[in-house]
């Protein structure tokens, strides 16, 4: 069986990187190990990145949830234009809105700045999960609170909490990830992280067993904060689901105080990056060397347009191997892969270059390996847009196609596909945006020479050079604001499923 | 004021088009009133000002003697005295049984709580359940925990709305049985919105029959039932043939003969008279001119399809009795029917 032969091809590409990590590690001398792990700079580091996740959650939790009881919940006015402030922080990638802020401000630099950056820009993942969670509050149960108690937080702990529970604590966990994954911001605004550590690592010595140590402490640290959460949230139900919404909270003064002050974070938190990057923009655009912002562009979007389309062909066999035969390598490979899009891209990066170096030298360090390394970042992406999408076909179909004398592959093609096909363009156009903007793993694998929107943006940023960067953000925050504008409108193409 | 639920001109407009149009009715203490109509009527709307969760545009809400809504006065929900059973049941999915039938009583001990929680699991027939979640439940037993929850609190009027919808026939009939017995028990007055007339006429004291957001009949179930106001009403509360006729001489002259009406009638007038499937006597008769064109067998009777020469006519005849397919017969009207005049 073709679909079964290759679901087991997808196996080794996804778990072999992280494989050899291990095995780096474990070639390294014990008490090295042993050392660098205990060392008070690995403390310092875990430190460093555990205040800054902590603080970062914490903060993007209030202000999301808050966000969205204001939205989903009150009578509060210009409900719309609130929602779209609340999530244009998406459309800036991090070490874009990094840039930002460091083109106004010199010196932004260390904790404040990163907590600062980091909570604007995963507030609106908090947003989104809460008001949809929200919008699920029933009204029966809210009437019934009603005709049970007079105070409204009983009431919101009888019915509103219960219903937002999971999902607000799952939103969490995907904040605290996408900091300890956080690559760009926190390199520019030089906070000492794992994964900023871990590049200088690389990128400084010889011995490039230190950068493998912390990044194997990264992915131990990273799987025992989902395996911890999905301890905590065993046994969680999930509330019933009621089309009625319950009718709004009537908030005083007619809710202007409450826009106000939404629309004033929102000003603050996603207008300095876009007016720096506007205002650099006019002066760099005239110095801006056209011939490479063009090959830059070109290059992001051969990657985003080839690695999505391997992506979304590998995600089909996936999901076809898994929901048609349930095949189990085919599940094994669907598993690994939503693991590693948990773990921070620079980590994977550096599995993939060791993987390069050792195994296949001829391919590491050319277009290939970089489009395979943004493969396995992004299969998830791929099989979240392509699950939903075959679900819709009824296995009855399959089977009746079948009994129609029809061949599994003709019975695909001439079925199967044409069914799916919207859903599956829709699935790889957001990838193909979403990978646009990756900058971890491009800027370690990438060939010699070869530069894209966000390698280069980050390589002029780190050198100050912030007239130069600008046409770049301009271009990046155009292509990106795409993916984000179909998120906020409820179509989530990067959506880590760990926690389900 | 002498009933113990008291509406009076209660009045719901919503995005300008009028939801509840000058409803007034009573319901004596410890009574069961069934609020009965299709489905969009307002009777919801009805249910959720009782309970004070919408505010109507005029009209007023007495429970026994206190006024809870009008112009001046509000009272909120929770100070009502009111236990409302809705339709989904509305658990707190995060809650135990015994947790959910204790929420209304927070003001209570935690020993007397468990007391009354005891009570009632026992009197709804969930025992063995108290520590189970709303997700481990079967529908019908979803249901028995949302009206002990209602009903723990020692409410002065428990609301209903459609709870037992969307059981099946068998758990419907017992949920229904052990529901009302329970509230005659506890004498609790209680108001059911419904859309099933066979629930209406089965557990009510009193009908209030619904209509476009207004109550066109109060009465006994079994009044309304023999004399419904208008053939609408007729129509919606069972089965019934409706067969023109003109009134001549205080009978109403048909073609399936002279009948005599139940309500008053004047001479001259033509309109529709409305026949009972029950009330129809088929007499086999070889020169009958109808003839049996079709046969339901239920048991304990039979719905037989009768084609006259002017229209066809479903008559319930018992059992043993009933005319076999293709018999002629003679049809005859048993007892006095209702006539409604066409307006002129």
């Amino acid at each position: 069986m073709l679909v079964k032969a290759l679901s087991l091809a997808v196996v080794p590409l996804v778990s072999v990187p992280l494989v050899y990590l291990f095995i780096r590690v474990a070639e390294v001398d014990l008490g090295v190990v042993v050392t660098e792990v205990l060392s008070p700079r690995t403390g310092q580091l875990v430190l460093n990145t555990a205040a800054l996740v902590v603080a970062v959650t914490v903060t993007a939790l209030a202000v999301g949830v808050t966000q969205a009881y204001v939205v989903v919940r009150t009578s509060v006015p210009l409900r719309r234009l609130l929602t779209i402030l609340a999530t244009v922080p998406l459309a800036v990638p991090s070490y874009v809105a990094a840039y930002g802020w460091l083109g106004v401000v010199p010196g932004f630099n260390g904790f404040f700045p990163a907590w600062l950056v980091l909570s604007v820009a995963t507030a609106p993942l908090v947003f989104l999960t809460a008001s949809a969670a929200l919008a699920r509050t029933s009204r029966s149960a809210d009437d019934v609170a009603q005709s049970i108690s007079t105070s409204r937080v009983r009431r919101h702990l009888l019915v509103t909490w219960p219903t937002i529970r999971s999902s607000v604590w799952s939103s969490g966990l995907l904040v605290a990830l996408y900091v300890i994954a956080d690559f760009g911001a926190v390199s520019l605004l030089r906070y000492d992280t794992f994964t900023r550590a871990i590049f200088n690592a690389y990128r400084s010595s010889f011995d490039r067993s230190l950068a493998a140590i912390l990044g194997l402490v990264v992915v131990v640290l990273t799987v025992a904060l989902v395996v911890l959460y999905r301890r905590a949230l065993r046994g969680e139900q999930s509330g019933p689901v009621n089309v009625v919404r319950p009718s709004p909270v009537v908030l005083r003064a007619g809710g202007w105080p409450h826009a106000a002050v939404m629309s004033l974070g929102a000003v603050v938190g996603a207008g300095v990056p876009f007016v720096s990057v506007s205002a650099w923009a006019v002066v760099g655009t005239s110095t801006a060397n056209v011939e490479r912002l063009v090959e830059a562009t070109l290059n992001s979007v051969m990657y985003g347009l080839s690695a999505a389309t391997l992506a979304v062909a590998l995600g089909i066999v996936i999901v076809v191997a898994t929901l048609r035969y349930r095949f189990t390598p085919a599940t094994v490979a669907e598993s690994v892969s939503w693991l590693i899009h948990a773990l921070p891209a620079l980590v994977v990066a550096l599995s993939f270059t060791f993987v390069g170096i050792r195994l296949v030298p001829d391919l590491y360090q050319t277009h290939v390996f970089v489009v395979l390394g943004l493969v396995v970042l992004f299969l998830p992406n791929a099989i979240s847009a392509i699950e939903p999408a075959l679900r819709a076909v009824p296995p009855s179909w399959h089977e009746l196609a079948q009994s129609l004398g029809m061949r599994p592959s003709t019975e695909f093609a001439r079925v199967t596909l044409p069914v799916i096909t919207p859903g599956l363009l829709a699935g790889w156009a957001l990838v193909v945006l979403v990978i646009v903007r990756e900058l971890p793993l491009t800027l370690l694998l990438r060939p010699n020479g070869v530069d894209t929107l966000a390698t280069r943006l980050w390589t002029e940023t780190s050198a100050g050079a912030f007239a130069a960067a600008a046409p770049y953000a301009v271009t990046l925050v155009a292509l990106a604001g795409i993916p984000a504008w179909l998120v906020s409108r409820g179509l989530d193409p990067q959506r880590k499923m760990v926690v389900s | 004021m002498t009933a113990f639920v008291e509406v009076t001109n209660l009045t719901v407009a919503k995005g300008g088009s009028s939801i509840l149009h000058d409803v007034s009715f009573a319901v004596n203490g410890g009574e069961f009133l069934s609020v009965l109509g299709p489905s969009g009527v307002g009777k919801t709307t009805l249910l959720r000002c009782l309970a004070g969760f919408e505010r109507p545009d005029s009209g007023t809400i007495a429970i026994d003697g206190d006024v809870v809504s009008s112009d001046e006065r509000w009272v909120e929900p929770a100070r009502r005295g009111v236990g409302i059973v809705p339709q989904d049941g509305a658990l707190f999915t995060h809650m135990t049984v015994a947790r959910n039938i204790g929420a209304g009583l927070a003001d209570l001990s935690s020993a007397l709580r468990a007391k009354r929680v005891a009570e009632l699991v026992s009197i709804m027939r969930l025992g063995g359940l108290e520590n189970r979640l709303p997700a481990e439940l079967s529908g019908g037993q979803q249901q028995r925990v949302a009206v002990a929850r209602a009903i723990a609190p020692s409410p002065r009027v428990v609301l209903l709305d459609e709870p037992f919808a969307a059981l099946d026939t068998e758990l419907r009939t017992e949920l229904r049985t052990d529901v009302r017995e329970l509230l005659r028990k506890e004498s609790i007055t209680t108001i059911l919105v419904t859309h099933d007339q066979d629930e209406a006429l089965s557990l009510s004291d009193s009908i209030a029959v619904m209509r476009d957001g207004a109550i066109i009949q109060t009465g006994t179930p079994a009044d309304i039932y023999a004399q419904p106001a208008d053939i609408d009403v007729a129509l919606f509360l069972g089965d019934a043939v409706i067969i023109p006729g003109r009134v001549s001489g205080g009978k109403v002259e048909t073609e399936l003969g002279s009948l005599t009406p139940l309500n008053r009638v004047r001479d001259g007038d033509s309109g529709f008279a409305a026949v009972r499937p029950e009330n129809f006597y088929l007499q086999p008769d070889p020169a009958g001119r109808a003839i049996v064109t079709g046969r339901q067998f239920f048991g304990h009777d039979v719905l037989v399809t009768v084609t006259t020469p002017d229209r066809t006519i479903t008559a319930r005849a018992s059992g043993p009795l009933a005319p076999e397919m293709g018999m002629k017969l003679t049809v005859w009207v048993r007892g006095p029917v209702n006539f409604y005049a066409r307006p002129d």
